[in-house]
Formats: C-alpha cells, sequence, structure tokens
C-alpha cells in the first residue's frame, strides 16, 4: 500500500528555476496555508472531540435512523451531517473519528518512521554484512503482500486498534528503510562526514550527529504525506473487514459501512470520504510545498 | 557480474525460505479452519473426523514436514474448503487477474507516460497543474467507494455498462477503467519527476544548445533515459497488482487473486493461503533480482561495490 | 513546436484503447449474462413484446448469490445447495413441516424400532436415462453414512448403523443398533446419487460432471464464478418452466442490487432489510418468501460454573425483559420480522405450541429482578461479553447493549474474528475460566423443521454449545427422543422445548422474514417454498399475462 509511494518520490529532487510567473507564486503560498489549515483543524478537532461533538457517537436510537442532513427535506437540526442505520449521529462520529484515523496514522508513522530510519541509516552508513542482512530483512518485508499480511495478523490477534497499526507498521517501514539507506549513501562520502571521521568520531555519534540531520527533512516530506495515505490505507482495511472495529468509529469504518447504501443514504460515507480526501490533499501538498523548502539541493541554488 | 547474480538469487532463494517458514506459523497461529465448517448439528465426534480427513489432526512439525515435501514436488496442497488442489485454483483465478491486470497495467503507464511527460516538459504551466490534480484527486478517496460511484453512474443511472461479470468488451471499461484510476497518479508522478531530473542534465542543455527541436529531445533523448527509474518500479507495481485489485475483483465481481486471498485467509484456508504467498512473494523477488541486475549493468560503481 | 509535441501524447491513448479492446474481446469465454440492449429490466420487462411461447422449457432464471462456499454438488463434503437441484433426496420436508416421501414413496419402522423399510418410487430416471432403483440408494447411503463423509447429517447415520440391505430393486433397509425414530431428520438431507454412472466414471470425473434425478441438470461450472443447470423435462414430479438457471456468485451487496435493477439478475439473494423495503416499495421489485425465518437469539455458555452475573438466572430473565423485541421488528427490521422465535424453532416448527410467546419487553420487572439478584451493585467488577463477527451481528449487539445498558446492565461488545468466534460457540469448554463461560453469544440462522438434532447441542449436558447441564432436560430429550408413537413423541418433544425454556440457557429475541428480491420476470413460486430456493427453483413459474 505504502511503499509505492515512497520509493517514488525519491527521486524527485530537481533544481528550478530561478523566476516564477506571480500567479504561480500565490498559488504557491495558497497550497501551503489551505493544506495547513485543514490539518491544524484536523489535530483541533481530534484533540477537543469530546468538547466539539453534539452528541454520544455510539449512542443508537432507533426511531431517528437514516435521517438526512438538515439541509435536506426530512431532515433536523438536531442532526446536521443526520444520522446512520442505528440512528447515531454522523457529525459526532465524524468528530470521534478524527481522533481514530489520526491515532492510527500518528501511530503507524512514529514506528514505521523511527524503524526505518534507523535500519537505513545503519545500513547505509556501516554498509558490509550489516547493511546486506538488513537490506535482505527489507527484502522480504516487501515481497510480502503487503494485504495478506493485514489480513493475517487481524485474524490472528482479532480485529483492533493495535491490530491495525501493526499490521500497517509490520512492512511500513520497509520504505523509509530503502530511503533513508540510498540518502546516506550520498552522504557518507561526503566531505563533512569524512572529516568527522578523521576527528575521530564514533560511528554512533556520525550516524547521529552528522548525517541524521541531513536526512531530516527527507523524511518530513515523507511523513507528512503519509498521514493521509495511512487513512486511506485503515478504509481499505476496513472494506475488507479488518479496520479498527465499532463501536469507536473510524473515518474509513464509516465510509464503509455506507457502502450498501451509497445510493439511498449517501451521507453516512459521503462525509467521512470528503473528510478524508481533504486530509489526504492536505497532506500531499504540504509535503510537495515543504520538499521544495526543506530540500538542500533546492537551497544550494 | 556473474558471481553478482549467483548471490542475488541466492539471496531471493533464502528470503523465499525465510517468507516460507512465516507464512506457515502465522496462517497456523490464525487458528483452526475446522471452527468455520461446524454446524449447529455437529458433535465432537464429527469434528474430530473432520480434522483427520483434513490432515489438521497431525502436529505442527509434521504438517510442515507435509507442506515442504509437498513443495519440492511442486504441490501445495489440498484447498480445505473446496477440497481441490490449491493450484488448480491459482491457475483459475491467475488468468482472470492477468486479464484484468495487463490491459490496466499498459493503459495506466501510457497515460503516465504521456501526462507525465507533457507536465515536465511544461513544468509550472496550467498543464503542470493539472497533471497534478489528477494525481492527488486520484489519491484523495477510498477506493472502494470510487468503484461503487462509478458502478451507479455508468451501469445503474446511465445503463451505459453492465455491472459485473465477463464476456464482452463492455464488461472490461469498469473494472480496468477504475485500475487505471487507482495506477496512473503514482506511475504520472514517477514519470515527471524522472523527466524532469533527465531534462537539466548536461547532455540535454547541449542538445538544446546545438538547436535540437524540443519534440525530437524530450521524446529521443530525454524520454529513454527518463525511463529507467519508472520502468523498473512498474515492475514492481506489476507484481503488486497481483493481490492488489482486491476491491476492484470484489466490487465488479471478478474472480481473481485477490479475492481469492481474502476468501482463503477468512476460511483459514492454509494449503491456498500458502501457495498464494508463495507465488506473490517469488514474483516480488523476481522482479527485484532482475532490477538490481539491470541496475548493475547500467551503473558500473554499483557492479564494482558488489563484486 | 508545441502542437508537435502534442501528437504523442494523443497516440500514446489511442494505443492504450486499442489495447483495452484487443485484451477485451480475447477474454470472451466465459458464461455471463450479455448486456441485453432491449429493456429486461425488472421494472418495465412487461412493455417488451415477446415472442410466442415455444414448447418445453425456456428462457434462463439469473440468481446474484453472495458466496457459493463449498462449490461442489457432491453431499459428503458438506451441505450442498446446487446438489437440491439436481439430486432427489430420500423424503423432504412438506409446507407444514410434515415428512414426505420423495424417492421413497413410503417407508415404516419396525415394531422392534431398529428396521427401517423404504418402498422406492418406480419410474425415476437419472439425467442418463437410467433407472433410479434401491441400489442407487443403498450406493448412496453407504456412501453418506461413512467417516470419510464430512456432511453434518452423516455422523448420525453412521453413528447407529447396523447394515443396510436390497430386498428387491424397490425396497430398501437400513438396521440400526438402536432405536433412533428421529433418523428421519437425516433421511430427509440423504440425496441419491446414481450408482452405475459414478462406479463407471470414478469420483473425480462425478464431481465434475455430475448426474442426478432431480428437475434440474448440470450444465457448467465455472469456480468462484457461475454455475448453469437446465431443465429436466423428464423428471417424475415437476417440470421445471424455465430451460436454464445460471447461479452467479456476487459478494458485494451493491453489485447484487446493481445487476437486479439492470436486469442482469432476477433474483438477489443477501439483501439486508433497508435495501429490501426500499427496492420493494420505491421500485417495483418483489419479495418472496423461502425457507423459514431466521431466528436471531443469544446462548448464556456455562451458567451453572461462573461466577458471572449470567450465572443467576434472575439475570439472563432481566436481559430477556429489557428487550423491546416489538421495537427491533418495526424499526431495526422494519416490519420484517416477528417478536420471538426458540432456538431453531418457529411456528410451524415440529412440536411448536401455538401458545408460546417471547418475554414481554417489561424494563421495569427487569430492573427489579436484577435488584433481587444482587445487582446492579456487584457486577461492575465482572464484565459480561457479548461476542460477536464482523458484520450485520455488530449492529444487533449494539441494539441489545443500548436495552441492557437502559436498565442498567453493563455489557461490553467485542468483536472477534469469526474462527476464534467458532471455537468458542462451537467446541464444549465449562471451566469456569474459560472464555466462552459467563458471556453472550448470538446466533442467527434458519430456522428447521424438525429441531431435535440442534437441540442437542444446546440443551443437553454434552451439546458442543457449553449451556446444558440439567438432567431433567437430558431426561426429557432421552424420552422425546427415542418415543416411537409420533404423536406422543412430538407431544413429549413439546414438554421438553417448554421445560429448557425455562432455563434461560438460549433467549430468542426475533424470526427475521426469509425474503429473496425477485424481478418481475418471474411468476408465482410455487412448490418447495419452505425449504432453499434450490428447492424451490423448479416450482418458479413464468409472469402472467
Amino acid at each position: 500500500m505504502m511503499r509505492v509511494q515512497i520509493t517514488k518520490r525519491t527521486a524527485n529532487v530537481r533544481p528550478r528555476k530561478k523566476s516564477r510567473p506571480r500567479h504561480i507564486h500565490v498559488l504557491k503560498n495558497l497550497t501551503f496555508y489551505l493544506p495547513l489549515l485543514v490539518l491544524t483543524l484536523l489535530v483541533f478537532t481530534a484533540v477537543f472531540a469530546d468538547v466539539l461533538a453534539p452528541h454520544d457517537p455510539v449512542a443508537v436510537s432507533m426511531q431517528e435512523r437514516l435521517l438526512p442532513p438538515a439541509f435536506m427535506e426530512g431532515g433536523t437540526k438536531k442532526y446536521l451531517l443526520g444520522t446512520d442505520q442505528l440512528g447515531r449521529d454522523i457529525l459526532s462520529r465524524m468528530i470521534y473519528g478524527s481522533r481514530i484515523s489520526l491515532s492510527v496514522s500518528l501511530a503507524v508513522i512514529a514506528i514505521t518512521a523511527s524503524v526505518g530510519t534507523v535500519m537505513g541509516i545503519v545500513a547505509g552508513y556501516l554498509g558490509g554484512a550489516t547493511e546486506a542482512l538488513l537490506m535482505r530483512i527489507t527484502d522480504i518485508s516487501m515481497a510480502f503482500p503487503p494485504m495478506l499480511l493485514a489480513l493475517l495478523l487481524a485474524v490472528v490477534f482479532g480485529p483492533g486498534f493495535w491490530t491495525v497499526v501493526l499490521a500497517l507498521s509490520i512492512l511500513g517501514w520497509a520504505p523509509y528503510a530503502r530511503l533513508i539507506r540510498g540518502e546516506t549513501l550520498k552522504l557518507r562520502y561526503t566531505d563533512f562526514v569524512a572529516q568527522a571521521r578523521i576527528n575521530g568520531a564514533s560511528s554512533l555519534r556520525i550516524m547521529v550527529k552528522h548525517i541524521f540531520p541531513n536526512i531530516v527533512n527527507s523524511l518530513i516530506v515523507v511523513i507528512t504525506m503519509a498521514v493521509g495515505m495511512l487513512i486511506l490505507a485503515e478504509a481499505a482495511l476496513s472494506f475488507l473487514g479488518v479496520g479498527v472495529p465499532p463501536p469507536a468509529p473510524s473515518w474509513g469504518y464509516m465510509v464503509n459501512e455506507g457502502r450498501s447504501v451509497i445510493d439511498r443514504a449517501w451521507w453516512i460515507s459521503a462525509f467521512p470520504g470528503i473528510v478524508i480526501g481533504l486530509v489526504v490533499l492536505s497532506g500531499n501538498f504540504l509535503g510537495d510545498w515543504l520538499r521544495d523548502k526543506l530540500d538542500p539541493r533546492l537551497r544550494q541554488l | 557480474m556473474s558471481r553478482y547474480i549467483v548471490i542475488r538469487i541466492l539471496q531471493a532463494f533464502l528470503a523465499l525460505i525465510g517468507i516460507t517458514v512465516l507464512v506457515f506459523i502465522l496462517v497456523r497461529a490464525s487458528g483452526d479452519p475446522t471452527h468455520l465448517i461446524i454446524t449447529p448439528t455437529s458433535t465432537p465426534e464429527e469434528i474430530a473426523n473432520l480434522k483427520k480427513q483434513l490432515g489438521l489432526d497431525k502436529s505442527y512439525p509434521e504438517q510442515f514436514v507435509v507442506f515442504v515435501s509437498g513443495l519440492v514436488r511442486g504441490e501445495f496442497g489440498d484447498s480445505i474448503i473446496k477440497r481441490k488442489p490449491a493450484a488448480e485454483m491459482i491457475k483459475e483465478a491467475l488468468p482472470n487477474t492477468i486479464k484484468l491486470g495487463l490491459p490496466a497495467f499498459f493503459i495506466a503507464m501510457a497515460l503516465a507516460l504521456g501526462l507525465g511527460v507533457l507536465a515536465a516538459a511544461r513544468r509550472d504551466s496550467i498543464y503542470d497543474a493539472g497533471v497534478k490534480l489528477i494525481a492527488v484527486l486520484g489519491q484523495a478517496l477510498p477506493g472502494f467507494w470510487v468503484a461503487i460511484m462509478a458502478m451507479l453512474l455508468f451501469s445503474v443511472r446511465l445503463r451505459l455498462l453492465p455491472v459485473a461479470g465477463a464476456g464482452t468488451l463492455k464488461h472490461y471499461v469498469l473494472p480496468v477503467g477504475t485500475m487505471v484510476f487507482f495506477l496512473l497518479p503514482g506511475m504520472m508522478r514517477l514519470v515527471r519527476s524522472s523527466m524532469l531530473d533527465v531534462l537539466d542534465a548536461e547532455y540535454i542543455r547541449l542538445a538544446r544548445i546545438k538547436g535540437l527541436s524540443e519534440a525530437k529531445i524530450i521524446w529521443k533523448h530525454a524520454l529513454r533515459n527518463a525511463l529507467i527509474g519508472p520502468l523498473t518500479t512498474a515492475g514492481m507495481i506489476f507484481a503488486s497488482l497481483i493481490t492488489g485489485a482486491v476491491i476492484t475483483e470484489i466490487i465488479f465481481n471478478w474472480p481473481g487473486m485477490g479475492r481469492l486471498l481474502v476468501e482463503a485467509v477468512t476460511a483459514r484456508d492454509f494449503p491456498v493461503v500458502q501457495a498464494i504467498t508463495m507465488l506473490v512473494a517469488a514474483m516480488d523477488l523476481g522482479m527485484n533480482i532482475v532490477v538490481d541486475i539491470a541496475y548493475a549493468f547500467v551503473d558500473p560503481q554499483i557492479r564494482h561495490q558488489k563484486s | 513546436m508545441r502542437k508537435k509535441f502534442v501528437i504523442p501524447v494523443v497516440l500514446l491513448f489511442v494505443a492504450a484503447f486499442a489495447l483495452l479492446t484487443a485484451c477485451g474481446s480475447k477474454g470472451s469465454n466465459t458464461d455471463q449474462p450479455p448486456v441485453s440492449e432491449n429493456n429486461n429490466t425488472g421494472n418495465n420487462a412487461a412493455d417488451v413484446e415477446e415472442p410466442p411461447e415455444p414448447e418445453g422449457p425456456s428462457g434462463t432464471i439469473y440468481i446474484a448469490s453472495t458466496d457459493f462456499s463449498y462449490e461442489s454438488t457432491d453431499p459428503i463434503f458438506y451441505e450442498s445447495l446446487w446438489g437440491f437441484a439436481m439430486y432427489d433426496p430420500l423424503l423432504t420436508f412438506d409446507e407444514n413441516g410434515d415428512f414426505m416421501g420423495m424417492v421413497a414413496e413410503s417407508w415404516e419402522l419396525s415394531d422392534d424400532g431398529n428396521t427401517w423399510t423404504f418402498k422406492i418410487r418406480k419410474g425415476i430416471k437419472f439425467h442418463n436415462g437410467d433407472p433410479l432403483t434401491a441400489h442407487d440408494v443403498k450406493f448412496t447411503v453407504d456412501r453418506f453414512a461413512t467417516e470419510e463423509s464430512t456432511n453434518p447429517w452423516s455422523q448420525y447415520l453412521w453413528n447407529n448403523l447396523n447394515y443396510t440391505e436390497v430386498v428387491d430393486d424397490y425396497t430398501f433397509r437400513y438396521h440400526t443398533n438402536t432405536p433412533e425414530p428421529t433418523l428421519l431428520v437425516p433421511f430427509a438431507w440423504t440425496r441419491i446419487l446414481p450408482k452405475k454412472y459414478f462406479e463407471e466414471v470414478g469420483q473425480e470425473e462425478f464431481r465434475r460432471n455430475p448426474i442426478g434425478s432431480g428437475p434440474w441438470k448440470f450444465v457448467e461450472h465455472v469456480p468462484e464464478t457461475s454455475f448453469k443447470l437446465e431443465a429436466n423435462t423428464e423428471h417424475w414430479y415437476q417440470v421445471p418452466e424455465f430451460q436454464y438457471v445460471v447461479d452467479l456468485q456476487v459478494p458485494e451487496e451493491m453489485t447484487r442490487i446493481s445487476m437486479l435493477r439492470t436486469g442482469e439478475v432476477d433474483i438477489a439473494l443477501g439483501i439486508s432489510t433497508d435495501r429490501l423495503v426500499e427496492l420493494r416499495d420505491k421500485e417495483g421489485f418483489r419479495t418472496v418468501e423461502i425457507g423459514d425465518p431466521v431466528i436471531w437469539s443469544i446462548s448464556f455458555p456455562g451458567t451453572w460454573v461462573t461466577d458471572k452475573p449470567t450465572g443467576d438466572i434472575r439475570v439472563r430473565q432481566a436481559m430477556s425483559l429489557a428487550i423491546n423485541r416489538q421495537e427491533i421488528c418495526d424499526t431495526f427490521y422494519q416490519g420484517l420480522a416477528k417478536p420471538g422465535g426458540r432456538w431453531y424453532m418457529h411456528p410451524g416448527s415440529y412440536g411448536w405450541d401455538p401458545s408460546w410467546q417471547p418475554d414481554p419487553y417489561d424494563p421495569e420487572r427487569a430492573r427489579q429482578l436484577l435488584a433481587e439478584a444482587g445487582y446492579p451493585d456487584a457486577f461492575a467488577d465482572k464484565t459480561i461479553i457479548y461476542y460477536t463477527t464482523e458484520g450485520p451481528g455488530v449492529d444487533q449487539a449494539l441494539l441489545l447493549q443500548g436495552y441492557w445498558a437502559d436498565i442498567g446492565l453493563d455489557v461490553k461488545v467485542e468483536i472477534i474474528d469469526s474462527v476464534q468466534w467458532g471455537g468458542m460457540f462451537f467446541v464444549r469448554n465449562t471451566e469456569p475460566d474459560a472464555p466462552n463461560v459467563g458471556n453472550i453469544f448470538s446466533w442467527s440462522f434458519s430456522s428447521t423443521p424438525n429441531s431435535v438434532y440442534h437441540s442437542a447441542n444446546m440443551y443437553t449436558s454434552t451439546g458442543v454449545h457449553s449451556t446444558g447441564n440439567d438432567p431433567v432436560a437430558d431426561e426429557l430429550y432421552f424420552k422425546a427422543t427415542t418415543e416411537r408413537d409420533f404423536d406422543k413423541a412430538r407431544q413429549y418433544w413439546t414438554e421438553f422445548r417448554e421445560y429448557v425454556e425455562t432455563l434461560y440457557y438460549n433467549v430468542g429475541i426475533v424470526m427475521i422474514d426469509p425474503l429473496i428480491l425477485v424481478s418481475d420476470k418471474l411468476g408465482e413460486f410455487t412448490t418447495f417454498k419452505n425449504l432453499y430456493l434450490y428447492d424451490a427453483l423448479a416450482g418458479i413459474k413464468k409472469p402472467k399475462k
């Protein structure tokens, strides 16, 4: 799921013309502020979900099931975005869902990025047998069908939040390892690393003090883009019945829940679908913007 | 060089063994398949009989010996649910996956080339923005949602295309179309960025100075070199399609490998899960070797380093 | 310069389309309904002018099934649905739930209760023209009643089989070790295979090209895709009006609905209540009742060993009284369900007493019972878990959880994998700390005309569901299942089920109407609607003009 996403961005490092048309400039800034706003709102909503949500997200109300959003005929102000098959408030579920979806995303990123970075730097810097071993492990991870492993883990451990995190993490670190190793290889022969080595710095010190700070930018770019993609990945798992289980609603689960009534009660899946889309787009645009800003090769120009 | 190739193949083989053991342990840790087969009229004796019939009464080490000795003979065992060879089930499902995956892959590749090159050549133009927009939009929505919406629009509302099944050309439009929609953004980004890299290279500048036409520069000189990166990744993307098309297969009712895998895991159909994993992993590792060797030929530095 | 640059892009598009065309036509070999240009949609088929009816069966019934599961017609694996259309059973259940002779014209049990004599109907022919005789019956029963068979009904035959014999071409005898009058139930699930053909071609070939004597003949099976049958115009009981049946495996509900709307299928199975009501009321599709109602019940394993609240019968009773069954029927099931039902029993089942009613909705009494039992003060430290699997069971669980919360009882809903779930519900384990003990398991499944074998697992002390442990219940069960006088046996059965209901091992919630969605290309369903769709297919008439 994730692997294609990351590998293909590694090559996207390029110099740029110095002068740009003015409208592009405005567009560039817009593609920074809007995504930033969306992501900030997401974090805000996730943190203050219990304050913001007008209803209990899991409270069942059989007399008020499948109500349309307030702006449609038959909708009520009580449920702004309508209700689902069990009469639960879509808006409140989405607000709480932001918490679940964001937590999955961040937990997976924390695990995959740190494991991948350590493996990548160690492999890239030490080389030799260590590199060969680490890269073979990476090979296995990338050769294992990701969907299969997610399904297997889900059935071994039973559906749950941490099962989903594990399923998305267990192979998800490999692309990071590949990317970071590549970056490390480039840095390994640079003058400042050579200088540090001459000065007698230990390998560990060089990796932590000299190499890591120089790859942090690439990492940030990739991580920014991963936030949304992981929310989508969780949605795909939900479709296969192995997402974060109810009653806690994740956005992916909500979209999935509404899939068989999409033409009858579109609001159940459409609203969470739209916010997922917004977050993915924001992550992408912000990542692009950050790449332009942070990439060392760009700064040199 | 040949030593490098041999080492690479040996390493891939080791990885395959690792995967074999891993999948064997995982599927068995996932539970007893007979728990899904038993019914409210089953008795404990019947369940014991069922296990005996399915070879599940043996210990795990014994089962592993059976599994590995089968592999050596090229057999994957019989499906627990369908009671026929797992290899036969793959033989039925794989052509369906390829029928869908191959056209989708090539159409996406062709479109990615066209649009990616267009975006790179007209960098920061309105074309570039448009291509970027397609790329992000294609990745922004849950895949199954897009597929269902396409089905409702084109089949139910407009009555232009059949909902599901195979047979006529029309049956291919929706599933292939959705798969192209999923594949295109990634490929397009890849083409665009590697094209941008190449366009900034010295020899392209030289060609410009020599006064070659822009079209000739792009299509003849730049594209050829820009293609290496995307093509090697494309191989792996294709391998991932084998099981990655599961959403399309479920919604458009296409009995391919993805659906087979999901059904097999849900039912703990050990032999089928094992067979599919081995197949996909072997394909992926194979692709990896081909790519690495290709790189080694292209880049003397790697060749030197490894051997 | 710019234009030149665009040309290759266009060329690539063209190439892509050409490729799609090439691959598309190459793959046209599967048997699927073509997209019809004429209007054969469910709504307006009547507008289309049809050619004059030809002699004999004509037309095709397309079915969208959810899952082919075992995909074999061979009955020795599991219950085979297609087999129900292809083979004739020894006997079957009629619309009243009574036994009805099919291949066996009549049967009788000897006075010592150990010899079953079946008179085989004359004139039944297999699809290849061979006559069906007692030899085929013996061959089938012998094969069905071995350990090789994993069909759930087989064990009841081989458990108690002494020997079988062919008396003459049309008389078959089955000798048991001990009297077991209820064996008629597994006999009703025994479908007769052709001995001669089977032995000629061998098991493998038989499975590939099966032959039976039923109203439908095998045509083609594309694994995971479709199964095609053709009308048997020689059938002794019923010749179908339609010529073909094509069963398609369509796992996604939205896809099944869409195919019904576009006329790609005529019958859609596995449609949720919401969609069923909507398609019926707003889009003019018909619903047809096939089979017995689906009974949703909850079970309480290990009530006598647990220290959880469910160990107290008053708590279980309170849980039943807290459920507003009528509201569930009216809202969640939109009127397509009725309150009540018992473990594998519904009005019409063998031994059902019309006076049986579900517990009323009485939250006051429920709270009172909880108080008497010493709750709600003490239950917080021992959580009751309601185990369910992903799917419609989740909504059901949340629904009940709400009712129980209203009387002050916290029940935790846990969604687990179906294999783990099966391991807890279908394997007897009554250790006090076993994961199933003290918790709740729900089960929604079609009821059955005769529940004697299902009930053993729920109510006797050897049952796999770990619910039963009551000597009186065991005794009553034995009495009801060994009585040879049919009317007395039925009476005893009623008494047994009346008694076990008071133990609150299992509580029925609602009975859901077994509805399927049908386009108006199909007319009335006339026979065996009480069994499975595959039994009923032969009786589907053409719509009246």
